[in-house]
């Protein structure tokens, strides 16, 4: 099939274009928006989609620029004519005309049918199924965009799968492929798989082998349930004997045994209810014995108890007398030592009397001697001047300023010294001889002889009659001291005063002598000793007796003759031994208090004893006046015991049977009993009737006829199951052998496209291939060195060089049944093709158009292309046509190649 | 001396679910019925006084009216006492066919004679004493004789010959087990003890369960089924009797068994490893299918290999059996091989690539020694091809 025409009328934004294809190359050029991409559609559409479609697929062709239904005419050879196609698509009212060279003139279903047929389709596709539309020659109309896709990828339908198969077939070697036979006994094998399991492989639902699958489920379940039924009946039957068993034990054991022990309770009341006035009395009789003994035995313990009670009584009061006599001696002796202390302490104060006596004494004479130092003392510091220590400094002080005073007139003062005179020297008419020195303080007249005066005058100005004066005031000062003290010097004036310090420092020590004496009253407080010792003396001689026998006491030694430090030896003695007495005293007093109270207390126990006595005595009274009126219903208490022998042998029948069951009331347990037995008769008539409904269809049979109709259907299945493996195997075995021998389709077909990818590049990669005859061509990949790429692995730009070279291979292959030409439309489909592979690019093309194959290429870039077109050549006619009237005729005159410029 | 029979394991009822016709399942059924009247034609020669069974009268503990009524007008007609106990399959537990109130009535109404033992307690006869050892449940874990231990041997009558009557496997000789196969399961295993002690009491056991005839000690007899239901598991294996046995009390018991089967279970080995083979079976067996059809009952035991084309023939002649016997039951198998020319057919195809190819691969994984190991992927592959030569056979040419 080659292109020859086209003309488009209304179709998006082309209002007319038409165009002539090159027979070989067809290089259609514009910038985006040209509508490049709406005529490659619209020849698909015009050649694929039914004219009378509705839709999407319709819709898109339709001009929003010129009004008018999209209109596309297409001229193109096929089956060894030239047709002419017109379609109108105007929804359900589109228009299709088909007609060739040979006058036949086809129009709607007849024309569309026809033209299906020599595009290689049973029918064009329909508005609603327009989703097919892309699929129809996917492999040699490669839209915008496509150009990088697998054209493997996908179904087959998008590649011509069969028809390409067929081609390799007849181009491959005869002998590898397929018989008749072979496709028709794995036709029918496949049929038989296809009857009994799904496309996964799964039992196909309805199938032969779904049905024995499903039998086979149901017989197992009957099984399962006539199991289970005999199950049941066995076990209703077991419940059903049980329930006899436990039945029989009801009636046979377990109700008697109750109501015997029933009976036993009820004559073991009725004989206790007899016995109870015998037991109480009995009990009386022996409660009344045992206290009897009782208070006899109390009376008794009391008896014997005031008995002891008393001689303890006697002891005490025995105790107590002695203890009283000997309190008394002790007081005796206690008073005794009291008047020898007295005694011995009037001795002591006597003899301290005495001392004090002395002493003042003493002090008198002491005092006495000192009275007369110091009156010697007073009389030497009389003689001697009264001259304060103040004195003698204020005359130290007056000394010292006329020295001072002397020395500084004498420095301000001229010295006059004659050495040797000759004639008479006077001074202020006083006469100077030799070795005379003077101190001149004021003017003076030294005559020599007579017929010399000389005037001096000393130095220094006023200031020398100042100090004289200050000279003068001193001495007269010093002379006024001395007068007053009497005395000549300082020095004199200080020794003075030195002696009278030291006999004043003697009078004071004197003093402080007498302080020390407590010389006041000394004689009154001798004179108050008097009476004292008078006193002292009467009571020593009124104990004068006592004196005499404590003299005895001390061997002889009469104490008023002892020293104070025996009297004080003796009187601590004596002490001591009071103190021991009076221990002693206290300790029997203590004990004496101690029997009081045992007395007393003795006394009270008595008295409680006595009256407890008095009780018991009476209550034994009463104890044996009941017992005496006991004793004679005697007789009737002695059937007693044989009558309890009785009663103990039922209660230990009793226990017995109490013991054998528990310890539940028997009343409630018979009860129990019968509800229970109640209970098992219901239960008993549920098995009954369970045996009956489950023993009605004899489930014994039943139950072999179901193990056997599982067998059988499971053996059917097996059988079934079997079978289909079988037939699964050998079709599996059938692929695979098939698939063996398709790799040799897939070699003619990797054979072809290797010469275009050898046209890319210098170092051409291989290409891989696989084919399965259920999936077809697949897995392509690219073999680079030593490793396979897969086709969505590889670069954009190689995806579309790599499918451009599968396309132009299988336009290759296809075209002997195509009337040795295909077209092979790329749209913009090498938009990742770097400009170095630009080259080869071209050369695949080329290659493609040597192989025979149509090529119609549209891009943005024409100048790319441009050297796959011939040089020109005079006038190239007119392209686009005017019209596509003639061109058929004209197709030998169609050019080769052929540059088509949109705008 | 006193002459009873001893029978057991009538299994009256007994469904043969495994035999596909309900006609033939039918006449087996009507078989077990069939031979009480055998029964009876020896009274008179045996002169017995009266039948013993060993329990498992009926197949089921619930077997159906019918059953019961015909079974109880056959023992109707025997002239003497029929003393049972139940079994493990017709056992006497409440809710039993024993109990129910339709089987007494027919029991009063057609079998006056017949006199079933439930109790365990001595059931002293004019000339002997029976010792029923009835079984109350499938399986008791008891031994059924136990009480017989217990009893006072001094209180039995001292002149009447000591009959122990019971069901069950014996110590050494597990019947339920040995006479299990894959139609009849072991349903329950009762076990018996005779021990010497016991024995020395006894003049007689009289035992059921075993299907086959066997004599457990001097005095301890199966009697088997009197009508055999299942093919001979060995070569000895008697089916098909009663036992006429003759007893006095402290002295020698003396037991003759009468045949009493109608029904013929054969069994033939096919062993095929050729056509020439199958001919031979053919031969064979070419008696069984000229007699009339629904006598005999055949289990074959299948081994070997045959061709395919053989193989079809040996499908045809089984279809043969199947409708001429009562009961055609086949063990083992026949595997289908291609011969070589067979082969040949498939594999030299040089016109048919695929098919030859396909063919090749089978018989090579065939013949490879692995495959032989796994049976199941030997049968897979074996009928893998058989079904390639169908389907080459079945292809109108083209």
């Amino acid at each position: 099939m080659r292109l020859i025409a086209c003309r488009l009328h209304n179709v998006r934004r082309h209002r007319e274009l038409a165009l002539r294809f090159g027979r070989e190359l067809t290089l259609i050029g514009g910038a985006n928006e040209t509508g490049k991409s709406t005529l490659v559609e619209a020849l698909h559409k015009g050649l694929f989609l039914r004219a009378t479609a509705t839709g999407r697929g319709v819709e898109e062709l339709r001009s929003r620029l010129h009004p008018g239904l999209p209109d596309v005419e297409i001229s193109f050879a096929a089956q060894g004519e030239i047709w002419r196609l017109r379609k109108r698509f105007a929804g359900s009212s589109g228009t299709c005309q088909l007609s060739n060279g040979s006058g036949l003139a086809l129009n709607g279903a007849a024309a569309e049918d026809q033209l299906a047929g020599l595009l290689g389709f049973d029918a064009p596709v329909e508005g609603r199924r327009i989703a097919q539309l892309p699929e129809r020659w996917a492999h040699l109309w490669v839209r915008q965009g496509d150009g990088g896709l697998n054209p493997l990828g996908g179904n087959q339908e998008r590649y011509d799968h069969n028809r390409l198969v067929e081609q390799l077939q007849q181009q491959g070697s005869s002998s590898a492929l397929e018989s008749n036979l072979d496709r028709l006994v794995m036709e029918q094998i496949q049929q038989q798989v296809a009857e009994l399991y799904t496309a996964t492989g799964r039992v196909k639902a309805g199938s032969a082998l779904a049905e024995a699958q499903r039998r086979c489920q149901q017989a197992e379940a009957a099984l399962r349930s006539a199991q289970q039924q005999l199950c049941d009946l066995e076990a209703a039957m077991e419940q059903w004997r049980s329930i006899n068993e436990r039945l029989e034990v009801i009636e046979s054991e377990q109700r008697p045994a109750l109501q015997r022990e029933l009976e036993l309770q009820q004559r073991i009341s009725l004989r206790q209810a007899q016995l109870a006035p015998l037991q109480q009395q009995q009990r009386e009789h022996e409660q009344l014995e045992q206290q009897q003994r009782r208070e006899l035995e109390e009376h008794t313990q009391l008896q014997k108890r005031l008995n002891s009670l008393n001689q303890e009584q006697t002891q005490q009061r025995a105790e107590r007398q002695q203890l009283e006599q000997r309190v008394q001696q002790l007081g005796a002796q206690l008073q005794q030592q009291a008047q020898r202390q007295d005694l011995i302490q009037v001795l002591l104060d006597l003899q301290q009397l005495e001392g004090e006596a002395l002493q003042l004494q003493e002090h008198q004479h002491q005092l006495q001697r000192l009275q007369e130092q110091a009156d010697i003392l007073k009389q030497q510091l009389a003689q001697l001047p009264e001259i304060s220590a103040d004195q003698v400094r204020q005359l130290r002080q007056a000394e010292q300023a006329v020295a001072q005073a002397t020395a500084r007139c004498e420095a301000m003062a001229s010295s006059l010294e004659v050495l040797a005179s000759d004639q008479a020297i006077r001074l202020d008419d006083e006469p100077l001889a030799q070795g005379d020195r003077r101190q001149i303080s004021a003017a003076a007249q030294l005559q020599v002889g007579d017929g010399v005066q000389i005037a001096i005058t000393p130095g220094g100005g006023q200031a020398l009659p100042q100090a004289l004066e200050q000279q003068h005031r001193a001495q007269q000062q010093l002379a006024q001291l001395q007068h007053q003290l009497n005395l000549n010097s300082s020095d004199q004036a200080e020794a003075i005063e030195r002696q009278r310090q030291g006999i004043e420092q003697e009078l004071s020590n004197l003093r402080k002598a007498a302080k020390a004496i407590p010389w006041s009253g000394l004689q009154q407080r001798l004179d108050q000793l008097k009476p004292r010792r008078q006193r002292l003396e009467q009571a020593l001689h009124q104990q004068q007796p006592l004196l005499a026998a404590m003299a005895q006491g001390q061997e002889g030694c009469a104490p008023q003759r002892m020293t104070q430090a025996a009297l004080h030896d003796l009187q601590e003695q004596l002490r001591s031994s009071s103190t021991a007495l009076i221990t002693d005293q206290q300790r029997h007093q203590h004990r004496l208090q101690e029997l009081d109270q045992a007395l007393q207390r003795g006394q009270a126990s008595l008295e409680q004893l006595r009256s407890r006595g008095a009780q018991l005595e009476g209550s034994l009274q009463v104890l044996g006046q009941r017992l005496h009126s006991l004793s004679q219903q005697q007789s009737r208490i002695h059937n007693l015991e044989a009558e309890q022998q009785q009663l103990q042998a039922l209660q230990a029948e009793l226990q017995q049977l109490i013991s054998s069951r528990g310890q539940e009331d028997a009343a409630a347990c018979l009860q129990r009993l019968e509800q229970e037995k109640d209970q098992l008769l219901s239960q008993r008539g549920q098995a009954e009737q369970r045996c009956q409904s489950l023993g009605a269809i004899n489930p014994v049979a039943e139950l072999e006829q179901r193990q056997s109709a599982w067998d059988e259907a499971d053996a059917e299945h097996q059988a079934l199951e079997e079978h289909g493996q079988a037939l699964q195997l050998l079709l599996e075995r059938f692929y695979s052998e098939q698939s063996h021998l398709a790799n040799r389709y897939s070699e003619p077909l990797r054979d072809a496209i290797a010469p275009y990818l050898a046209e890319l590049a210098s170092d051409p990669h291989q290409p891989l291939l696989a084919f399965d005859p259920q999936q077809g061509f697949h897995n392509l990949q690219l073999r680079q060195g030593e490793e396979a790429f897969a086709f969505e692995r590889l670069s954009g730009g190689m995806r579309e060089q790599l499918s451009a070279a599968v396309r132009l291979a299988m336009a290759q292959v296809l075209k002997p049944a195509y009337n040795d030409v295909l077209p092979l439309v790329f749209d913009d489909a090498f938009t990742n093709c770097d400009r170095q592979r630009l080259g080869g690019l071209q050369r695949m093309l080329l290659r493609g158009v040597e192989q025979g194959t149509q090529i119609v290429l549209l891009t943005c870039h024409p100048g790319d292309y441009l050297s796959l077109l011939p040089e020109p050549d005079g006038t190239p006619s007119k392209n686009p046509p005017e019209s596509l009237e003639g061109i058929a005729e004209a197709l030998d005159k169609q050019s080769d190649r052929v540059l088509v410029e949109l705008s | 001396m006193l002459t009873f029979l001893h029978s057991a394991d009538w299994q009256i009822g007994k469904p043969y679910a495994r035999v596909q016709d309900p006609d033939k399942r039918a006449r087996l059924r009507q078989a077990r019925i069939d031979v009480i009247s055998r029964i009876a034609a020896l009274i008179p020669t045996c002169k017995a006084r009266f039948l013993l069974v060993a329990g498992d009268l009926f197949d089921s503990p619930t077997p159906s009216n019918s059953d019961v009524s015909a079974v109880c007008q056959a023992i109707g007609k025997l002239q003497i006492p029929v003393l049972v106990i139940p079994g493990n399959h017709d056992h006497g537990a409440p809710g039993s066919v024993w109990h129910s109130t339709f089987f007494l009535a027919e029991q009063q109404r057609r079998a006056a004679n017949l006199q079933v033992l439930l109790e365990r307690q001595p059931v002293e006869l004019e000339e002997a004493v029976v010792l029923p050892c009835p079984l109350l449940r499938r399986s008791d874990s008891s031994d059924p004789t136990g009480w017989v231990r217990q009893l006072n041997w001094e209180e039995l009558p001292a002149g009447k010959a000591r009959i122990l009557l019971a069901h069950g496997s014996v110590h050494g000789f597990a019947a339920a087990d040995l006479d299990a196969d894959d139609d009849n399961p072991s349903s329950a295993n009762n076990r018996l003890q005779l021990d010497d002690g016991l024995l020395e009491q006894l003049d007689y056991v009289a035992l059921g369960d075993w299907h086959g005839l066997k004599q457990i000690n001097p005095r301890s007899w199966y009697c088997g089924t009197p009508e055999p239901d299942r093919f001979p598991r060995t070569n000895d294996y008697q089916g098909g009797q009663v036992l006429a046995v003759s007893v006095e009390r402290g002295g020698h018991s003396c037991v003759l068994a009468h045949p009493t089967a109608a029904l013929h279970w054969q069994q033939v080995q096919a062993a095929l490893r050729g056509p020439k083979d199958l001919e031979q079976l053919e031969r064979r067996l070419e008696s069984l299918l000229a007699a009339e059809p629904g006598q005999q009952l055949l289990l074959l035991e299948q081994s070997g290999s045959l061709n395919l084309e053989a193989h079809q023939r040996y499908e045809q002649l089984l279809e043969r059996l199947e409708a001429q016997l009562l009961r055609l039951k086949r063990r083992g198998r026949i595997e289908q091989s291609p011969d070589p020319a067979e082969l040949e057919q498939l594999i030299q195809r040089a016109e048919d690539p695929l098919i030859a190819r396909v063919a090749a691969g089978l018989q090579a994984e065939l013949e490879n020694p692995h495959a032989a190991d796994d049976e199941g992927q030997r049968r897979l592959l074996q009928l893998a091809l058989a079904e390639l030569h169908r389907a080459v056979g079945g292809v109108p040419c083209a």
